[in-house]
């Protein structure tokens, strides 16, 4: 009895340290509280048992799905049911913010990623690295499957989930794109007088112009928070004629204390330290969006996708935004979010049909018609799924496909954030007035430290 | 087997929790003290390979992690002096019988039942220098509005430190409060006989007697202060440009950020160190000053 006593003492000691030692965040992210291993089920749709009425082909398989919590997700947690009556498969997902989602997919895949089936993740972020750590299934065989029209995807955007250097093999299947655009307010470049700028200098004598043109709204906002400001500081990195990494030599060589660079990082700096809101330093997208929604500030850059968070029909100045191709003329066109599946997942074929019917062409309109940029094709030639889009943001976004040269708004090593980190503390140091060059000269010791690790200088 | 059991009870009894002792304290300290002998990094597909001291190496000239350091020490010695006077002097003063000092005593504690990283969101959303409460004041009062957590100075630190005063002050006060309950009222009145001024009975008499509450809950505080990280992450993230990055949320990073998990290990092996000497040191204190009564 004692023994018995001792048992249950320890078993609750154990249980009450697991759920303390769970972030509190995430447990709150997990929206539906699913269990965490998926259900043993059966692989084949030949395995499935016969109920009553007619027998669907994933009977009895239950699918773990990690998803982000995105505008994507969003939208899709109405179709999952479709997608569970239609085929007898139960699709168990959880949503955590993007931060708690690498954090999570890194764990679980790093200890054996058999529990998960289908996860969403940010190619340009993790997938190099998940790829060469063996994480993901290959995925050929979905793309050359004639119902699921994988010539239909935009091919600039495959490459992201290509082992970079290998042999081509597909790891995943992008579902989100996204470009820079300029957000501007109409009205106040009306009552100033001004035009859309295309350059970078006349981006900035808006920014001067309109900064403080109504009470408490600033020139520009953009993102200040070193880290994920990296993405769209990209965009005038490249304006500049910079680049993050020199791969013709024989070993990657940085590029961040460049001239080109440093012209970038002076001019990104500048623009928000003069004309920017107060605490940018903190800014994330989320805090630009909540500031140019609500009507604080004259002119924002950030990734096309999310614009319904900056000026989408919901917000103040729905009606009072127009768009147009980041200052500087250079975009990017980058495939954001994607999905892949476990490599030991036990349910491959199911996961698979999961992955065809979610990156389907059918499932990709619906996504697309509720205002998310799609990676298909067909979705932004069909006038009935671009319907939501204002005209001047889907001309800026065909605009920006056409000269945008290249995928990726981010290093292209292993690692990422480490290497955001780095340079990051450059954007900050721009913003602050601080001297640059110096701030350039040690992230790019940091930088060069890392691609000397990544790919073995 | 009914015999061995009341025989061995002391044994049984305390199994459980050595057990659990063993299982989720030591073999993890053990297991990460291994591995900080070892480069193991995710982001590169090699299986641990034994480095000896490198990271520790590595670690030591590592700028960001002296600065980490640094900022730890500076979060932490601040928050602690400022903390254990406010404590005490909150002790004292709902040690003394007014009307509705329940009430107080309950609303004091608030702070401390709330959850961190909620308190710390709340902090954001009043410290967010364009639309939170906190500018609004400062123009009130006819300053300048500031930037708050969102500068590379000492400022956003100090920021952090106010809002731990804030959540902890009243856990200080609580346990200081407990001891002083346990003071018999003799000496006072000795001391009232002799005519001792309120400062002397306070400094003579109080403090002395409560010495023991009050360096038991600094201890606490000590050991939780120097760990903090829910407010910091849900704050500042460690940011801007590092500027409020302690040891611990730099050996988060590196671990799940930038997954060294060879690197981090160190970094979590010499933050053990840190924090058993100083808590030691602090008990040699203690034996050092405690009065006995």
């Amino acid at each position: 009895m004692k023994k018995l006593l001792a048992l249950v003492m320890v078993a609750c000691m154990v249980f009450g340290l697991v759920a303390c030692g769970a972030p509190a965040s995430q447990t709150t992210a997990a929206e539906p509280a699913a269990p965490a291993a998926a259900a043993p089920a059966a692989e084949a749709p030949a395995a499935a048992p016969a109920k009553a009425d007619e027998p669907k082909p994933y009977d009895g398989v239950t699918l773990r799905v990690i998803l982000a919590s995105h505008d994507w997700t969003n939208a899709m947690k109405t179709e999952i049911p479709k997608f569970e009556a239609a085929t007898g498969m139960k699709v168990e997902y959880e949503v955590y913010p993007e931060g708690q989602l690498s954090d999570k997919l890194n764990v679980e895949l790093g200890s054996g990623g058999q529990y998960i089936d289908v996860f969403m993740c940010r190619p340009l972020q993790e997938v190099q690295q998940f790829i060469k750590n063996g994480f993901l299934a290959p995925v050929d065989d979905l793309y050359a499957d004639a119902e699921f029209q994988g010539d239909d995807i935009i091919p600039a955007t495959l490459s992201a989930y290509q082992l970079s250097g290998g042999d081509g093999t597909m790891y995943g299947v992008p579902l989100v794109t996204e470009r820079q655009v300029l957000m501007y307010r109409k009205d106040l470049f009306e009552k100033a007088g001004l035009s859309v700028p295309t350059s970078l200098e006349e981006y900035e004598a808006c920014a001067k112009a309109l900064n403080g043109i109504e009470p408490g709204v600033v020139g520009v906002t953009m993102r200040g928070l070193g880290n994920p400001a990296v993405t769209q500081f990209t965009a005038y990195l490249f304006a500049c004629g910079g680049d993050w990494i020199d791969f013709s030599g024989e070993h990657p060589k940085s590029l961040v204390n460049t001239p080109e660079a440093i012209k970038a990082f002076d001019f990104y700096g500048r623009m928000l330290r003069e004309y920017g809101p107060a605490d940018c330093l903190n800014m994330h997208w989320a805090e630009c969006a909540n500031l140019f929604s609500t009507g604080g500030a004259a002119m924002v850059t950030d990734a096309d996708s999310i614009w319904k968070s900056f000026c989408g029909p919901d917000t103040a100045v729905y009606d009072k935004t127009g768009f147009a191709l980041t200052p500087g003329q250079h975009s990017f066109n980058v495939c954001a979010w994607g999905l892949a599946i476990s490599a030991n997942s036990p349910n491959l074929a199911a996961a698979k049909e999961f992955v065809k019917w979610a990156a389907g062409v059918e499932e990709v309109k619906y996504i697309q018609t509720s205002g998310i940029s799609s990676a298909r094709l067909s979705s932004w030639n069909d006038p009935a799924c671009t319907a939501n889009y204002p005209a001047d943001l889907l001309e800026s976004i065909q605009k920006a496909n056409e000269i945008a040269t290249k995928a990726y708004d981010r290093p292209l090593c292993t690692s990422v954030a480490a290497a955001r980190d780095a340079i990051g503390a450059v954007i900050t140091a721009s913003i602050e007035g601080k001297d640059v060059a110096a701030a350039a000269e040690k992230a790019d010791a940091e930088f060069q430290r890392l691609l000397d690790e990544d790919f073995g200088g | 087997m009914r015999r061995w059991f009341d025989r061995h009870m002391k044994l049984v009894m305390v199994l459980p929790a050595l057990i659990f002792i063993v299982l989720m304290i030591i073999a993890p300290l053990a297991y990460n003290f291994s591995y900080s002998f070892t480069d193991w990094q995710m982001s590169l597909v090699k299986a641990p390979k034994f480095i000896g001291l490198q990271n520790y190496k590595e670690i030591l000239h590592d700028e960001r992690f002296l600065n980490s350091v640094w900022r730890t020490i500076v979060f932490s010695s601040i928050a602690i002096v400022v903390e254990t006077i406010l404590g005490v002097a909150l002790a004292v003063l709902i040690n003394r019988k007014f009307h509705g000092r329940r009430v107080v005593q309950a609303l004091m504690l608030l702070p401390v039942v709330a959850t961190p990283v909620a308190m710390g969101m709340v902090w954001k959303l009043m410290l967010e220098p364009s639309i939170g409460i906190a500018n609004v004041v400062v123009e009130a009062l006819g300053f300048q509005r500031r930037a708050f957590l969102a500068t590379t100075g000492f400022e956003s630190m100090l920021w952090l430190i106010i809002i731990d005063i804030w959540e902890w002050t009243p856990m200080v006060m609580l346990m200081v409060y407990g001891g002083l309950q346990t003071i018999p009222l003799e000496p006072y009145e000795s001391a009232l006989i002799d005519g001792a001024t309120k400062w002397q009975t306070f400094t003579k008499i109080t403090l002395p007697l409560a010495s023991s509450s009050i360096l038991i809950a600094v201890l606490m505080r000590l050991i939780d202060v120097i760990k903090t990280y829910d407010i910091i992450y849900a704050t500042t993230q460690g940011g801007p440009s590092f500027a409020t990055e302690t040891i611990n949320i730099y050996g988060y990073l590196n671990m799940f950020a930038y997954y060294r998990f060879g690197k981090a290990a160190a970094i979590s092996v010499l933050f053990f160190i840190v924090v058993m000497a100083m808590g030691c040191g602090f008990l040699w204190v203690k034996s050092k000053v405690e009065v006995e009564y």
